[in-house]
């Protein structure tokens, strides 16, 4: 997407101010959407919000939109409280879910909308619309109803309809949902571009944990309505907070362990390995499928073969051992694979072994 | 978006326009009972006599007495114009009317200011008939009517109809007729009989002389005058009395008491009760009953007194509330429900 | 060009131009406009009545006066929003209660400015509500719903209550009285007739005993259980006995009740077989279906009813010319039951159009597919399927048919029908209260059979008219059911053009029965008082046709897209009117607007009103049904693009429901303007309507004009529909190059 050097970057950047929950609550009824949530969002950075359905993402980026109200706490925009501010007064825009482009409007006016709704004048109007356009990388469209354009193309016409207001902050509400899975991939790479081009705080929901690693500077995890972890996407893969954490970010074998003086034991199978601030006795270790190597004889954790597919790039395993079913991603069975039924031993890669809190 | 608001625009003025109310004065509102043709005459001819601008809203006497007691407390109306007798009494036993003596009362005929005197001002009177379809009659074979007894003769039946006395002045009338001429309990087997007969009781008094002239029934009891009006609209129909005994009604016209332009009420009255104006009722208004001012030239078309054995209905008796509602009530409980 | 970011951020402390100019308004139109009126005319002012003139000697309206005064200070002070919110909401509440206060005291009818100031105090509190918090919603659509609750509560709940209160209420004591006369009454019910020989309740105890010991008979044998013989027996036991005693019964309890059933019955019955025929025949006839399904809105009620009296009288054409017959039993029950099954099966088709085009197709073929015939699947499949929205056509039928006033009048045979009392009894009988009594009966059974169809049926019929399109092609109907089907609507089709033609034929002919030779004196007739009637009524019905549209739309609106406290209350009782008989509302009007500071009977505009508050839950439907269609995050995207609710409806709700809100439109109009029941208590010297004047032709003999105007409404509003078809289907089309609204 060619972006331009313009005023309105310049803007934008300028207008970039921090989030801030506090201690919010949001009850439906007896339904506890958002459960004592308080969250720093600083300025300039992507979050996004990550959960299962129901989690209470949106509601939390609703909250920041004054699209719901807080049942408690307090919601700030830059250092202002805009708790009891309606949405028109909180300088925040969002691009929704299906876009929400006005049908009957055509793409210029769409996007000058907000403009005409503060009545500037025509010649402005005209002028920053342009710039809003030519950012996002939309010319000549102008006159085209939205039916007619793309699904990227109307993705764009809602980027640009939200940054054409100069928002302090930008709210991505699972913008992606309605394109297909390659087309997928290239806005979210242009989103992430745009964004740090511009250097606007953005608060992005999507329940797609890919998705949700690829863009993002800080990730934050929900479930049920309250807060699992922050943190980089690297930290949530490498070290989650808990099995929730663990089982939503990418797929993660979680096995009973016994922590003893710089040894973990799965099963029959001792290992050394250490990591700082876990006491001894029993844990849960997490292992990724991708860490795992399958062998026949030898150490390792002992088990016999339950199903075997050839994926290409890859042989997927799930394996019966003494600790509970494993699940195997060994990128160096491509020669050939294992069959079913076949006594096995597992040796798991200590990089890529991560111990979860006790309790978590 | 800027149509809607025009549309609103031109919305609003147009409302304007028809809300636009003009000023009391010179302006005189009137119930008007009697045919739609009379009273759109007397709305055009009484400003010409007088400049004062006439409103009237034709209803049933029923209805007329119904709105002026809803309305007691803030009268609408300033006349209640025509129609049978009996509500207008009763309009005036509950105060809703005042009696006033207008300045031509002399030019009256005495025989109806007598008997309705201080209780309304008399305009007409007409005599209670039925209205024949000789067509329908020669088909089935049967002879005309004579008597109240011979309607309640098997051969007509389903042929018959006459006015509900509940809801219609006239059907009271009839009823109270046949209970003059009969007494009370002979009227009431004689009513039972009847039932057989009669294809539907109608609400309206006119409407029997319509279903008749429509050729629904053969006899269709109503005021002879009636009769006359659908005689001329066309309808292949003759009209005659019971030779026992029919009776009559005095239609009357009343102030309102209380009513918003007095003065106007009473000059309509008074314009009401000379010839030049009753005259009207025959000449363009489809109206052919015998007008109450002596001076007043009979229509060559109206049903004639001299012509009919007309009983000397007593007013006072069965224009009490007593009597009505108990005679009304025994009709009800014991002739209408009757199966067929 | 701004260079530096927009914080639109109001200070706190800002003015409140929504404060000052409503506080303004009130004060301005209390002070410059006449409180009071003399009479009834809306222009009759008391002179000496302006706000100014009452100062001295009105503490009341003095007060409330100051009450707009400080709401109007209340914008300009330095406090916080939220707490002038407060402060207006105290000082507006106050207000409109010092408004009443004067206006109960004084007891003359009111002038224009108590309209002003109250409405602007009505305003302030909906501005408070928002600026307080206590609502989330903005100020317009704080006020909105005020206002809305207030004239939902003036022009439905007060009369319904007026009317209630008459029934049980003669001259200010609380009495029963009322109730037991009517009760007693034979006009009312009667089922043993204590002057006939026979002892009706024995006969239809026997009757319905004899049903009992058959149907139980036969269950015996079928079924070889206990449980289904006693509930058989009993069930049609009861059935027999309630079926037989009205039959045998009096009054007009037992004509409405029987009318209704049979009604219900066969309209809902013809319906579905038209529904069926509309969405599965192979046969060309079915696209007749639809412009069919559109006459009885353009047919005021009783029309049909005049012409079974042309074709099926004694004299009528059918009858008698061709058939050579001589019978009334056309006029009565029977008559009354084709007219209604006709006026009514449409709107039973319509309803059941929807449930038969929202079956899954899917199903029929996996039973299908399962080796069933046609007929196997049609009862074993369809009929499951579509019962919950035949049991929802069945009793709005029944509604219809219970409040219908105009085809009982015309061609009831002089017997008792509930809805035809409530009417006779005040202009017939001249008492109100019994009329009360029988408008309280009336409406009982309607609100029942509403609430009913509402939360009982309504809770297991779903069908969600979305207009896209299957993807199955339908199954087509068995051929021989298909023909059968055709053929009876063939002959429903031949009824029906019969039955106009003779309403044209009518009009044009000297004198319909005995002299069919053509004239035009029937239209000629006319003029002047005919046309001026008419002209009158499309006027009335325009102007009444906004207000409802604008106000039912905003109601479909507020009960759509916002939660506050009393919204389901709002909801039900604006659509109350579905459910309250017009006689029912009429003599509620009567009742509730004669006297006092209400007073508004003989006025154009409480016909206005009557109108609004008739056909407003029709608007609030496709309202409702029209904001369904559009994705809610078109309008919250408005509102953080800084739109204010009223600018959103403005300029994205509104664009996107302009087809809807046309056809709104044009619907309220037509249906004012064939509007009998309601109205009929209400027409004025000056005021008169179309359908008022057309049944006292009726009345009066003058079938011929009678015939005439009513081809007039008809031919006008066949008109007015197709113009407003085209122009739809012109906004749709353009708007169907737009996206749709709906993902």
């Amino acid at each position: 997407m060619a972006v331009p050097a313009t005023q309105l970057k310049q803007v934008l950047h300028q207008a970039a101010s921090p989030v801030r929950f506090e201690r919010v609550t949001k009850r439906f009824g007896t339904v506890m959407a958002v459960d004592d949530v308080t969250l720093k969002v600083p300025a300039g950075n992507l979050v996004t919000l990550l959960g299962p359905s129901g989690c209470g993402k949106t509601t939390a980026l609703r909250m920041i939109a004054g699209l719901e109200w807080p049942t408690e706490g307090r919601v700030y925009i830059g250092d202002e409280d805009v708790t009891p501010l309606p949405a028109a007064n909180r300088s925040v825009t969002m691009v929704f879910q299906a876009y929400a482009l006005f049908p009957h409007l055509t793409v210029f006016e769409n996007i000058a909308y907000g403009l005409r709704v503060m009545r500037r004048p025509h010649e402005e109007i005209r002028h920053r619309v342009g710039e809003a356009m030519s950012l996002v990388g939309l010319p000549g469209l102008e006159r085209r109803a939205p039916a007619q354009l793309s699904g990227g193309q109307q993705q764009r016409v809602a980027l640009a309809r939200a940054l054409v207001m100069q928002p302090k902050v930008l709210l991505f509400d699972e913008p992606l949902s309605n394109l297909d899975a390659k087309l997928r991939k290239r806005v979210r790479a242009d989103i992430r571009m745009l964004q740090q081009d511009l250097g606007i705080t953005s608060i992005y929901v999507t329940h797609d944990q890919s998705e949700a690693l690829a863009i993002s500077d800080i990730v934050v995890v929900m479930n049920q309505g309250r807060i699992e972890q922050i943190g980089t996407p690297t930290d949530l893969y490498r070290r989650p907070a808990s099995r929730f954490v663990a089982d939503f970010i990418g797929e993660a074998n979680l096995l009973p362990a016994v922590v003893e003086d710089g040894t973990v034991r799965v099963g029959s199978y001792r290992f050394p390995y250490r990591q700082p601030g876990v006491a001894t006795g029993a844990a849960t270790l997490m292992v990724r499928p991708e860490s795992v190597q399958v062998g026949v004889g030898g150490e390792g954790l002992p088990g016999r073969v339950q199903t075997a597919f050839f994926m290409g790039t890859y042989a997927d395993y799930l394996i019966e051992t003494e600790a509970g079913e494993v699940s195997v991603a060994d990128p160096r069975s491509v020669d050939g694979i294992y069959p079913m039924g076949t006594e096995v031993r597992l040796l798991f890669s200590p990089t890529a072994l991560y111990l979860l809190p006790p309790g978590a | 978006m800027k149509r809607f608001l025009l549309a609103g625009l031109v919305f609003a003025v147009a409302g304007l326009g028809v809300v636009q109310a003009g000023p009391a004065p010179g302006r005189v509102t009137v119930l008007c009972v009697p045919d739609l043709a009379w009273c759109n005459e007397i709305k055009a001819q009484f400003p010409r006599a007088t400049g004062i601008t006439l409103d009237f809203l034709r209803m049933s006497a029923g209805e007329a007495l119904t709105r002026l007691r809803a309305e007691r407390a803030n009268p609408i109306f300033d006349v209640w114009f025509g129609g049978t007798g009996d509500p207008q009494w009763v309009a005036s036993e509950e105060g809703l009317t005042e009696f006033f003596r207008p300045r031509n009362w002399e030019e009256l005929r005495p025989e109806l200011r007598e008997v309705v005197a201080g209780k309304y001002i008399p305009l007409y009177a007409g005599i209670l008939g039925w209205a024949l379809n000789p067509r329908l009659l020669r088909e089935k074979n049967l002879p005309e009517p004579k008597t109240w007894k011979d309607l309640a003769d098997p051969r007509y039946r389903g042929l018959v109809s006459y006015p509900n006395p509940t809801t219609s002045g006239t059907g009271y009338t009839m009823l109270a007729t046949i209970v003059q001429v009969y007494g009370e309990r002979e009227a009431f087997e004689l009513l039972k009989r009847m039932h057989p007969n009669v294809a539907e009781y109608t609400r309206a008094g006119t409407a029997p002389g319509v279903l008749a002239g429509r050729g629904e029934v053969a006899i269709g009891v109503t005021f002879n005058h009636e009769s006359v009006v659908q005689i001329l609209r066309g309808f292949p129909i003759t009209y005659g009395s019971a030779r026992d005994g029919t009776g009559q009604e005095i239609g009357g016209v009343s102030l309102v008491k209380g009513a918003p332009n007095r003065a106007n009420g009473i000059a309509f009255i008074e314009w009401s009760l000379t010839p030049e104006a009753q005259r009207l009722a025959s000449e363009a208004g489809e109206s052919y009953q015998i007008p109450s001012n002596t001076r007043t030239p009979v229509s060559r078309l109206s049903p004639r007194f001299q012509d009919f054995n007309v009983i000397k209905y007593d007013f006072v008796r069965f224009g009490s509330a007593e009597v009505r509602s108990r005679l009304l009530d025994r009709w009800l409980k014991e002739v209408f429900p009757l199966p067929k | 060009m701004t260079s530096s970011t927009i914080a639109i951020t109001r200070p706190a402390h800002a003015p409140s131009m929504t404060l000052l100019a409503w506080g303004g308004l009130a004060l301005a139109g209390g002070l410059l406009l006449p409180w009071f009126r003399t009479g009834r005319d809306l222009a009759s002012f008391v002179a000496g009545t302006t706000g100014i003139e009452l100062l001295g000697s009105e503490p009341a309206v003095a007060a409330a006066l100051v009450c707009a005064l400080l709401s109007a200070i209340l914008g300009m002070l330095k406090l916080p929003l939220y707490r002038r919110g407060q402060l207006a909401l105290v000082t507006a509440a106050a207000g409109c209660t010092l408004v009443v206060l004067a206006l109960v005291g004084h007891g003359q009818p009111m002038g224009p400015a108590p309209v002003v100031v109250f409405l602007g105090f009505l305003s302030l509190v909906g501005v408070g509500l928002s600026l307080s918090g206590y609502l989330r919603a903005d100020a317009f659509i704080a006020a909105s719903i005020v206002w809305v609750a207030v004239f939902v509560v003036l022009f439905i709940l007060y009369p319904l209550w007026a009317v209630l209160q008459a029934s049980v209420v003669v001259k200010g004591r609380l009495t029963l009285e009322v109730f037991g006369t009517v009760f007693q009454s034979p006009n009312f019910l009667m089922i043993n007739n204590p002057y006939t020989p026979r002892d009706e309740i024995r006969i239809a105890v026997t009757f319905g005993a004899v049903v009992a010991a058959v149907s139980g008979l036969v269950a015996a044998v079928l079924a070889r259980k206990l449980r289904p013989v006693v509930v058989w027996a009993a069930g049609s036991g009861i059935a027999g006995l309630l079926i037989s005693a009205l039959y045998l019964g009096f009054g007009a309890v037992r004509n409405s009740v029987l009318l209704a059933l049979v009604v219900g019955v066969a309209s809902t019955g013809l319906g579905f077989l038209f529904a069926l025929l509309a969405e599965r025949s192979q046969l060309p006839t079915r696209r007749l279906l639809g412009p069919i399904s559109i006459l009885p809105i353009i047919t005021p009620p009783f029309v049909l009813g005049l012409a079974m009296v042309y074709l099926f009288g004694r004299q009528g054409f059918v009858t008698h010319s061709v058939l050579g017959m001589s019978t009334t039993v056309f006029s009565g029950l029977l008559g009354l039951s084709i007219a209604q099954i006709l006026a009514y099966t449409p709107i039973a088709f319509l309803l059941l159009q929807g449930v038969v085009r929202a079956m899954d197709v899917a199903l029929e073929e996996a039973s299908e597919t399962l080796g069933a015939s046609n007929w196997y699947t049609l009862r074993t499949v369809i009929w499951p399927l579509a019962r919950p929205g035949i049991a929802n056509a069945f009793l709005l039928t029944v509604i219809e048919s219970l409040a219908d006033f105009g085809n009982p009048v015309v061609i009831g045979g002089g017997k008792p029908y509930l809805a035809t009392e409530v009417f006779y009894a005040i202009i017939g009988r001249y008492n109100p209260n019994e009329a009360a009594v029988f408008g309280v009966v009336l409406l009982s059974m309607t609100l029942t059979i509403f609430l009913i169809q509402r939360y009982w049926v309504g809770e297991r019929f779903y069908v969600t008219v979305t207009g896209r399109p299957t993807h199955a092609t339908p199954r087509k109907l068995p051929r021989a059911l298909d023909y059968a089907v055709t053929g009876v609507f063939l002959v429903w089709v031949l009824l029906i053009v019969l039955l106009y033609g003779s309403i044209f034929v009518g009009s044009v002919t000297k004198l319909w029965g005995f002299d069919y030779t053509f004239t035009l004196a029937h239209v000629k007739g006319l003029s002047p008082s005919g046309w001026y009637v008419f002209r009158t009524t499309a006027s009335l019905s325009l102007i009444a046709a906004l207000p409802s549209t604008a106000l039912g739309f905003l109601i479909g609106y507020l009960v759509t897209r916002y939660s506050f406290p009393g919204r389901r209350a709002l909801e039900f009782s604006s659509m109350l009117s579905f459910a309250v008989p017009g006689t029912v509302m009429g003599i509620g009007y009567i009742l509730a607007f004669n006297q006092g500071t209400l007073l508004l009977t003989g006025t154009e505009l409480i016909i206005i009103m009557a109108f609004v508050f008739r056909n407003m839950p029709v608007a609030i439907r496709s309202g409702v049904a029209a904001i369904h269609q559009i994705d809610r995050s078109l309008e919250e995207c408005s509102t953080m693009l800084r739109a204010g609710s009223l600018t959103t409806l403005r300029r994205v709700v509104a664009p996107l429901v302009q087809a809807a809100l046309l056809s709104g439109l044009v619907f309220a109009f037509v249906r004012a303007m064939t509007a009998v029941s309601q109205v009929i208590f209400l027409v004025t010297p000056r005021v008169n309507l179309s359908t008022a004047l057309i049944l006292s032709y009726v009345e009066h003999g003058s079938m011929g004009r009678a015939a005439a105007l009513s081809s007039v409404l008809v031919v006008f509003m066949a008109v007015v529909i197709m113009i407003m078809y085209s122009v739809t289907t012109r906004i749709d089309a353009r708007a169907g190059r737009g996206a749709q609204a709906k993902p």
